[in-house]
């Protein structure tokens, strides 16, 4: 589904990720770990086209889709939940979801309202909350209400970035079920996670990111049993 | 005249001024909340309003309603094109540069209207009439009434599109996160050239309704700006309301000053109002109500 080959990407002279190959199959939930300033929200960002300095190639369904900015590639069927939520604070729950749509804005209120059901579905809160700022939801709310906005634009491939980050264990629970629902249902899954616990348990494969390098690449199982790996990632 | 009459004829004066330099505060805003940029030839927008109405009704003989009309459209789109042919084409445009790029925009505008237009002021009869309504021993002049209600509407127009429509909902997303903006599809390039639009509309439609009261000047803008730059500071800086709440504060406090200490000072109240603003409330009155959770 997704072929990242020899991608290089980084900030003005700063060169973050060194030839970065990696692909994700139809179906998969693949994770992406490494601790703090190892490129997995660089990765991210090259991939969802908010990166502009790229090079190498990034094949989504048979396209290349490396040259694509951002506001395109969500409507190949790519979406990321930004690292950090980043709901549209001012805007009410429901008009953050109906941006989610945005791309699908000329399908008519019928075609959305099976997906506000969806997103309402699996984020009852989110209804109960609809008509009250973003801005005022809780940490694990927001969280939910950028897994829900993404969602509205009907992603084949979801990209989550530390879904997890400051969330009580409770919260990440829920928000992990989720993850594993979406996939039950046929979404793809990348996810990037310092969590690496959480990650490796409900991923398939996993990929191990070190200063913008992936330094190993194994199924979920394997890297949990890896020596390195329970060490520097799972506090064993 | 006794003390209410005098007072409430001021207020009259106060209020139809300023909700001219409402208007052209809405224009500061529309496009400070989606470039972070002050945008320096809002001024020369309702220079440019007046001026090209003038010229329509004058040489092109047109009757005043289709003037004007013409005027708005003109101007709105010169603020599209603006846009298009400065700020889109750069890689990064910072607000810094944004800003720089709108001084630049101001000085062409003034040249190029002065050498096509003129430098004689211009005018054009008020839109019905000149026979002053009386109300409680004061008068209002019809063109007041015209200049509050079609602003009004302008504002409620404003509102709606902000409020209820996708592109107006896309455009406070944007404004709000540009980065998340993209992510869901939303073109933020698209969304400052629309404002540009809006508030080259906005700068033009307050040229047009003020035009018959003072006449306009090719170089009226730069003052017509730093009006409407006071009234929006004053609000609140990004805040559509508070453009409301600033242009009717500006405009009342500057006929209260002309009418009570004398009419020399009246040009200085925008100055001190921006001062006072800068130290005391930068946020302005409205400020920017805090909604953000960490
Ligand atoms: N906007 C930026 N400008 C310059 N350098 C940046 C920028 N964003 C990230 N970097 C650098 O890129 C490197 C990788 O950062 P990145 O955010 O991708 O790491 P990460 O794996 O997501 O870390 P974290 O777990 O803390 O989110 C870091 O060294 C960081 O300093
Ligand atoms: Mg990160």
């Amino acid at each position: 589904m997704l072929q990242v080959e020899r991608l290089n990407a980084g900030y003005g002279n700063i060169e973050v990720l060194r030839d970065l190959s990696l692909d994700v199959n139809q179906g998969e939930v693949i994770c992406l770990i490494g601790s703090n300033g190892a490129g997995k929200s660089t990765t991210m960002g090259a991939l969802s086209g908010l990166l502009r300095q790229v090079t190498g190639s990034i094949v989504f369904e048979g396209e290349s889709i490396e040259w694509q900015p951002a506001e395109r590639i969500v409507s190949r069927g790519i979406c990321l939940v930004p690292e950090g939520r980043r709901v549209f604070q001012p805007l009410s729950v429901l008009e953050n979801l109906e941006m989610g749509a945005y791309r699908r804005r000329k399908e008519g209120r019928r075609a959305l309202a099976t997906d506000f059901d969806l997103v309402y579905g699996i984020f009852p809160r989110l209804k109960e909350r609809r008509d009250q700022p973003a801005g005022t939801l809780s940490g694990g709310e927001q969280q939910m209400l950028a897994i829900g906005r993404a969602l509205m634009s009907r992603p084949r491939l979801l990209m989550l970035d530390e879904p997890s980050m400051g969330l009580a264990p409770l919260v990440v629970r829920e928000i992990f079920d989720v993850i594993a629902r979406l996939n039950a249902e046929g979404i793809t899954i990348l996810l990037a996670e310092q969590n690496a616990r959480m990650a490796l348990d409900v991923a398939s494969r996993g990929y191990v990111l070190q200063s913008g390098q992936i330094v190993l690449a194994a199924d979920a199982a394997a890297l949990e049993a890896d020596d390195a790996v329970r060490e520097a990632y799972l506090g064993i | 005249m006794d003390f209410e009459a005098k007072l409430l004829q001021l207020i009259f004066a106060g209020i139809s001024t300023g909700a001219v330099y409402a208007l052209i505060a809405v224009g500061f805003n529309v496009i400070f909340k989606s470039t972070d940029a002050i945008n320096f030839s809002q001024g020369e927008w309702v220079m440019m309003g007046g001026l090209i109405a003038a010229t329509a009704i004058g040489a092109g003989q047109m009757p005043l309603v289709i003037a004007c009309i013409i005027a708005v459209l003109a101007v709105a789109t010169i603020g599209g094109l603006s846009e298009r042919l400065t700020v889109f084409p750069m890689r990064r445009p910072t607000p810094i540069l944004i800003t720089l790029i709108t001084i630049g925009l101001a000085i062409c505008t003034k040249s190029l209207v002065m050498l096509i237009l003129g430098k004689l002021p211009v005018g054009y009869k008020p839109f019905t009439g000149e026979t002053p309504i009386k109300i409680a021993g004061a008068t209002i002049h019809p063109q007041s009434l015209w200049i509050l209600g079609i602003t009004a509407v302008f504002m409620v127009a404003t509102h709606f599109f902000f409020e209820r429509t996708t592109m107006g909902k896309a455009m406070r997303a944007a404004a709000a996160d540009r980065q998340a903006a993209a992510l869901v599809g939303i073109s933020v390039r698209n969304s400052i050239l629309i404002s540009f639009v809006i508030a080259a509309a906005a700068g033009a439609i307050a040229g047009v309704i003020i035009t018959p009261m003072t006449f306009m000047v090719y170089d009226n803008g730069t003052m017509l700006g730093f009006k409407g730059f006071s009234a929006a500071m004053l609000g609140g800086l990004g805040n559509l309301y508070g453009a409301l709440v600033g242009g009717l504060t500006l405009g009342l406090l500057e006929a209260l000053a002309g009418g009570y200490v004398s009419s020399q000072f009246k040009d200085a109240v925008a100055f001190l109002v921006l001062l006072l603003v800068l130290f005391a409330r930068p946020a302005g009155i409205l400020g920017q109500r805090d909604i953000t959770r960490v």
